[in-house]
């Protein structure tokens, strides 16, 4: 409840600007197709703030409504581990983006949205060293949701920050560090979810109209 | 010899043809539809390892708009560690981004970058009594660039630039080593104009 109050107090003032009426009319933005790339902060493994990764990733996106934004992404996120083991994730999946102020044609200079989406992973855990035992991985999916804002430096070029917290669906695999100081990792099948919070800040740029919205 | 010949006359024509396109809208003018790359030395610091690197660098730009880029690098490095002491033997990186020109037209132009990439990087560490090598590791590295090109014709400009790199390599070495460093490049660099785009005019006057 404290935190909400604190993202009411945060957009509040772009929501009174959204809510004046628009006068002008902006051209539509429904096909829309961008570019970025990204980098990625992982934070808060299973709650571990020792476990904080940082990984690279690109994306397209395809609006499909003034409002509404989908994004396409993929990306590559290793994580150290108290400096024992070492962790990496692989994500490909997509989101949808909504618009919580009209765009007026990303002439605004900030555009803040809700994403919620889905997503395909794979996770590895291994120790480090030249002569460690094979590592534990898996397979599985996960669902993302979260708050971010474009800067748009142009209409059609924007910079985006996104905070979105992964739930990872399935198979349990983590690692923790032992009373004796050595790593153990741990796979649970169906044991609960885990999840991590993920950061993104990324570059896009508007290269094509899809399709024609109408008026 | 005939076909030595036809080669040269082929590249006299396309020097002649980009020659009069560039001259007719220079890149200081317009930036769209240009791409601007160079190829160079380059030095950097590393701060974990308090230590210098050399690199083998090259850039590309290609101008979407007047005010982005679409920009690429890669970094080859020279091995600045000797085999037998603990350090980076390698750190490569491909660098692939976007970047904000401030200014919309002019022969000066800053710009920031950010160009997220992938590093190869190899390092030597202590293991027990002697000093091993580590397999090359993929390694995701954060860029930030901040730079400025000058154009002083229709084909070279000067630029310099500084970029930032923050990454970790995480594969078979005992602890993770960090290759956080500053990336300094300048020099000559060229610029050519790809295609030629519509200028947008309201009452003959060019916007």
């Amino acid at each position: 409840m404290y935190h909400i109050r604190w993202l009411a107090v945060i957009f509040m003032p772009l929501l009174l600007q959204a809510s004046k009426t628009d006068t002008l009319t902006y051209e539509k933005q429904a096909g829309n197709f961008s570019l970025g790339v990204r980098n990625t902060i992982s934070a808060f493994n299973h709650g571990d703030l020792k476990e904080i990764g940082t990984g690279i990733g690109a994306h397209y996106r395809i609006q499909v409504l003034d409002r509404v934004n989908t994004e396409w992404f993929a990306d590559y996120l290793p994580a150290n581990i108290h400096n024992k083991a070492h962790r990496t994730d692989w994500h490909v999946g997509w989101s949808v983006m909504y618009y919580l102020i009209n765009p007026r044609g990303f002439t605004r200079k900030f555009t803040p949205y809700v994403v919620a989406g889905h997503c395909f992973d794979f996770t590895s855990i291994r120790l480090n060293g030249p002569d460690a035992p094979k590592g534990k991985s898996r397979f599985s999916s996960a669902v993302q949701a979260g708050v971010g804002c474009h800067y748009n430096i142009t209409p059609k070029f924007d910079i985006s920050l996104t905070t979105q917290y992964m739930l990872h669906l399935g198979k349990e695999l983590h690692a923790h560090e032992e009373e004796d100081g050595s790593i153990a990792i741990e796979e649970h099948k169906n044991a609960g979810w885990e999840g991590h919070l993920l950061i993104s800040i990324s570059f896009n740029y508007k290269l094509a109209k899809l399709w024609k919205a109408k008026k | 010899m005939e076909s030595k010949k036809i080669i040269v006359l082929h590249i006299l024509l396309l020097t002649i043809v980009v020659g009069t396109q560039a001259q007719k809208l220079p890149i200081w003018v317009e930036r769209k539809g240009c791409v601007r790359a160079q190829g160079n030395l380059a030095g950097g610091y590393l701060f974990q390892q308090k230590q210098g690197a050399a690199y083998l660098t090259g850039d590309i730009d290609l101008f979407v708009d007047n005010r982005a880029s679409v920009t690429g690098a890669i970094w080859g490095s020279f091995a600045t560690t000797r085999k037998n002491q603990i350090g980076i033997r390698a750190n490569h990186a491909v660098l692939f981004g976007m970047s904000y020109h401030f200014v919309k037209k002019g022969r000066f132009d800053p710009y920031i970058g950010f160009t997220p990439g992938v590093g190869m990087v190899q390092a030597n560490y202590q293991n027990g009594d002697v000093i091993s090598t580590s397999k090359f590791g993929f390694t995701p590295l954060l860029s930030a660039s901040l730079g400025c090109n000058y154009y002083i014709g229709w084909i070279f400009n000067f630029f310099v630039k500084v970029q930032g790199v923050s990454g970790q390599l995480l594969t078979d070495v005992p602890k993770p080593v960090r290759v956080d460093e500053l990336k300094v490049t300048a020099g000559l660099g060229w610029n050519l104009r790809l295609w030629k785009p519509k200028l947008k005019t309201i009452n003959g006057q060019r916007i």
